[in-house]
C-alpha cells in the first residue's frame, strides 16, 4: 500500500517537473490534474538526475506552496479535551504526533495553537481554562521537537465555539485545541 | 386611563415601543416573552446547591429567604395630566411605567394592586377617602400630575401617608418632554432615600458585552455597550470589530477597563464611557482576561498567562509596576478587589474543582471561601465588602449565590433552569445584575439582592453578556 502511494506521489512529483521546465509559455490552461495516475509504466523511467546528487525535492502529495493558509490549516487536526481538563489525551497524543512529524517536514510554517472550551463553565474560568489548553498542545508539540518559536497561543474560552449545540457531541467539539497556520 | 390595571399599561406601552422601533420597556417585554415557558426568577424559595466532596460547615444556610420584611404598600394611580393623545404616549405613559416599575422593583415599597385603585379621591380629602385608599392595602399614596410647560413638562409628585391623612414629600420637576424617563428615575431615587436614608440605583449605568454586531458566517464579535440599569438608552462604546469582554467601571463612572482581541492577541485596554481616550495598558502576559479596577482607580487586577500558566497580577494604568500576586500551577483567574482595596477574590482550581478564595495584595493569606458546591466563580463584592455575589454550582445549572462574609451564610437569588453568571452590585448594594443563558440566548436581568421580587431582563438585542454596574450612586 506504501508502495503504490509514493508511486502516484513520484508521478505527480514528475507531472509538475515537466510543467515547471516547459518554457514556453502556453496559449491554453494546463490540464487539470488527473484524479490518478492512468499510466503506471512511466513511473519506472523517473529517476533522480544523477550528476547532482542535491537533496531530491520532498516526496509529498502535499505541494504547500500552491495551497491556501486555511487549506494547510486543515492538514494540522485538533487535538481534544475532557470536562474542565487541560491533560492531553491519549487520542490527543497520536493527533499531535501526527501534527509535530509534518510540522517537522515544513519548517517554514508558523502556526498559533487556539485554545477553546465548551459553553459550561463561566466565560472568565474558560479564557483560563483555554489558555491551559492551548499551551498543553504547545508543550506537548514542543516536547517532540517542534520549534516553540513557530507556535504562537491563543485562548478563546467559549467565545468562539466549532459546534453550537448544547449536549456532549457539541461539547467534546468544542474543547480543544485548535491549529491556525499563519504563514508557510 | 384610569381605571386600567398596571398590566394593560404595561401592554399599551409595548404597543407604542413596538411601533416606533424603539428600545424601552416594550423591549424588555419581549425579551421575557422569548422566556415564557420557563419559570423566571427569585419566586419561590429554592434550595442552593447542596455541597458534594465538601464537608458542609453548620453556619451555612443554603435557602433562600426570600424578600426581606417592612416594605411600604404604595398605591401609584396613574399621572394626570391634561388630555392629549402626543403627551400621553410620549410623556405621561413612559413616566409612569417608568416611576412603577422603579418603585415595584425598589425593594422598599409593595405596589398595591391599581385594578383596586378608587376613582378620584386624591388627594384624599378626609378620613373616608383616605380609607378608601386603604382598602387596597396601601399605606402610602403617590399622587403624580404631569403638565407642559413651554418647550419642557413639569412633574409634581406629592407622597401622601394615609395613616396620618397627609403629605410626607413633595417634589417637582421639570425638563425636555424627552427626558421624562429620567424625570420618572429621579422622583423614584427620591422616594427611596426618604425612607432608607440613600438615593435609589434608578440613575445608574450597567456595561456590558454584546454579540449583536455579529455578522452571519463570520467570526464571533463582541462589543462594549452601556445601559441605563433597567435597559433602556443602549450604547454602542467600542468599534473594536473583534472580541471585546468583560468591562468593569472605573471607580468615579468616567472609564472603563475591558480585554479586547484587537492586535490579535488578547490585551487590557481603556475607554471613556462615551468611547473616548481609548488606550492599551502595556503588559507582557498573554491573555490579559477579567480586568478588575482597584478602589482608588490607580491599579487594575487582572488574570494574565507565562508559559501556559494563569495568574492573578495587578498593574498599573498607564502600564507600570506589574505584580504576580499568585504562583501556582492551578488555574487562577477572575480577580475582584474588595472595596476597601486591601484584599482580591478570586477563582482556582488549586484544591480540585473551581472555587472563590481571597487574598491581600501581597497574594498572602490566601483562604477559601467558597466551601459548598463543585463550581463557585466570578465573585463580585457588595458596595459595603460585606456580601460576596458569585456564580454557584453543584448539580444542574449555574445560579447567583450571596454569602454574608461574616457569617459564611449564602442565599440563592436565581432559580430555574438556564446557566446564570457574572454577577455585579447596584452601588447602594439593593440589586444585582446578571447574565442568563436560555438555550441559543443570553440576556442581562436585573434582581434584588436579597432575591426577593421578580428579576427583569432588560436586554433583548443579540446575546449580552457580562455586566458591570457604575460603582457611582449619582
Amino acid at each position: 500500500m506504501k508502495q503504490s502511494l509514493k508511486v502516484v506521489s513520484l508521478t505527480v512529483v514528475a507531472l509538475a517537473f515537466v510543467a515547471a521546465c516547459s518554457s514556453k509559455p502556453k496559449a491554453t490552461p494546463p490540464p487539470a490534474p488527473t484524479p490518478a495516475p492512468v499510466s503506471t509504466p512511466t513511473v519506472v523511467t523517473v529517476e533522480p538526475p544523477a550528476p547532482t546528487p542535491q537533496p531530491t525535492p520532498r516526496v509529498d502529495a502535499d505541494d504547500i506552496t500552491r495551497k491556501s493558509l486555511s487549506e494547510i490549516s486543515s492538514y494540522l487536526k485538533p487535538a481534544f479535551f475532557d470536562y474542565d481538563k487541560a491533560d492531553i489525551r491519549t487520542d490527543a497524543r497520536d493527533v499531535l504526533a501526527a501534527n509535530a512529524a509534518w510540522l517537522k517536514k515544513y519548517a517554514g510554517v508558523q502556526f498559533t495553537i487556539e485554545g477553546h472550551t465548551d459553553e459550561r463553565g463561566t466565560a472568565q474560568y474558560n479564557l483560563a481554562l483555554g489558555d491551559r489548553r492551548a499551551n498543553a498542545a504547545k508543550d506537548y508539540l514542543t516536547s517532540l521537537g517542534v520549534d516553540a518559536s513557530r507556535i504562537k497561543t491563543v485562548s478563546y474560552g467559549k467565545e468562539r465555539p466549532f459546534a453550537t449545540g448544547h449536549d456532549e457531541d457539541s461539547w467534546q467539539k468544542n474543547r480543544r485545541a485548535h491549529f491556525v497556520v499563519t504563514a508557510k | 386611563m384610569k381605571g386600567k390595571s398596571l398590566k394593560e399599561e404595561r401592554e399599551n406601552g409595548e404597543e407604542k415601543v413596538s411601533l416606533k422601533g424603539v428600545r424601552g420597556a416594550g423591549a424588555l417585554l419581549a425579551a421575557a416573552a422569548l422566556f415564557s415557558g420557563a419559570p423566571l426568577f427569585g419566586q419561590a424559595p429554592k434550595s442552593a446547591p447542596t455541597p458534594s466532596g465538601v464537608a458542609q460547615p453548620s453556619n451555612i444556610d443554603l435557602t433562600l429567604t426570600g424578600a426581606t420584611g417592612a416594605r411600604r404598600p404604595l398605591a401609584i394611580p396613574m399621572t394626570i395630566a391634561p388630555i392629549s393623545p402626543d403627551l400621553q404616549s410620549r410623556g405621561v405613559d413612559p413616566f409612569y411605567t417608568t416611576l412603577s416599575d422603579d418603585l415595584a422593583g425598589s425593594g422598599v415599597f409593595v405596589v398595591a394592586d391599581p385594578a383596586l385603585y378608587p376613582k378620584a379621591m386624591r388627594p384624599p380629602r378626609n378620613r373616608e377617602e383616605g380609607d378608601a385608599w386603604k382598602a387596597t392595602s396601601a399605606q402610602f399614596l403617590l399622587d403624580t400630575h404631569l403638565a407642559p410647560d413651554g418647550g419642557n413638562v413639569v412633574v409634581e409628585a406629592m407622597l401622601w401617608d394615609l395613616g396620618m391623612l397627609k403629605p410626607i414629600l413633595s417634589k417637582k420637576y421639570s425638563g425636555e418632554l424627552r427626558a421624562v424617563r429620567r424625570i420618572a428615575h429621579t422622583l423614584a431615587s427620591d422616594l427611596v432615600r426618604q425612607f432608607t436614608g440613600r438615593p435609589g440605583p434608578f440613575l445608574t449605568k450597567i456595561a456590558f458585552s454584546s454579540d449583536r454586531e455579529r455578522v452571519a458566517g463570520k467570526h464571533v464579535v463582541k462589543e462594549i455597550f452601556t445601559m441605563d440599569f433597567d435597559g433602556d438608552n443602549q450604547r454602542r462604546i467600542t468599534y473594536s470589530n473583534t472580541l471585546s469582554l468583560a468591562p468593569d467601571w472605573s471607580p468615579d463612572g468616567t472609564k472603563l477597563v475591558y480585554q479586547s482581541y484587537e492586535k490579535d492577541t488578547p490585551g487590557l485596554w481603556l475607554i471613556g464611557k462615551d468611547g473616548t481616550d481609548k488606550r492599551q495598558i502595556p503588559v507582557p502576559t498573554q491573555l490579559n482576561a477579567s480586568p478588575s479596577f482597584s478602589p482608588d482607580g490607580k491599579t487594575v487586577a487582572f488574570c494574565g498567562s507565562v508559559k501556559g500558566n494563569t495568574e492573578i497580577f495587578t498593574v498599573q494604568t498607564d502600564g507600570s509596576n506589574l505584580k504576580r500576586l499568585t504562583e501556582n500551577a492551578a488555574i487562577d483567574s477572575t480577580p475582584r478587589w474588595s472595596p476597601n482595596g486591601r484584599e482580591l477574590a478570586f477563582t482556582s482550581n488549586r484544591q480540585g474543582t473551581p472555587q472563590i478564595f481571597m487574598m491581600d495584595l501581597e497574594g498572602a493569606n490566601v483562604r477559601r471561601v467558597s466551601l459548598a458546591g463543585n463550581w463557585n466563580d466570578e465573585a463580585a463584592f457588595s458596595p459595603d465588602g460585606g456580601r460576596l455575589a458569585f456564580a454557584c454550582r453543584n448539580e444542574g445549572d449555574f445560579q447567583i449565590c450571596v454569602m454574608d462574609l461574616a457569617t459564611g451564610r449564602t442565599v440563592q437569588i436565581s432559580s430555574g433552569t438556564g446557566a446564570n453568571e457574572g454577577p455585579t452590585w447596584s452601588p447602594d448594594g439593593s440589586k444585582i445584575a446578571w447574565e442568563v443563558q436560555r438555550g441559543d440566548s443570553t440576556q442581562i436581568v436585573v434582581g434584588n439582592a436579597d432575591g426577593g421580587g421578580t428579576a427583569r431582563i432588560v436586554t433583548s438585542s443579540g446575546n449580552n453578556f457580562s455586566p458591570s454596574w457604575i460603582k457611582t450612586l449619582e
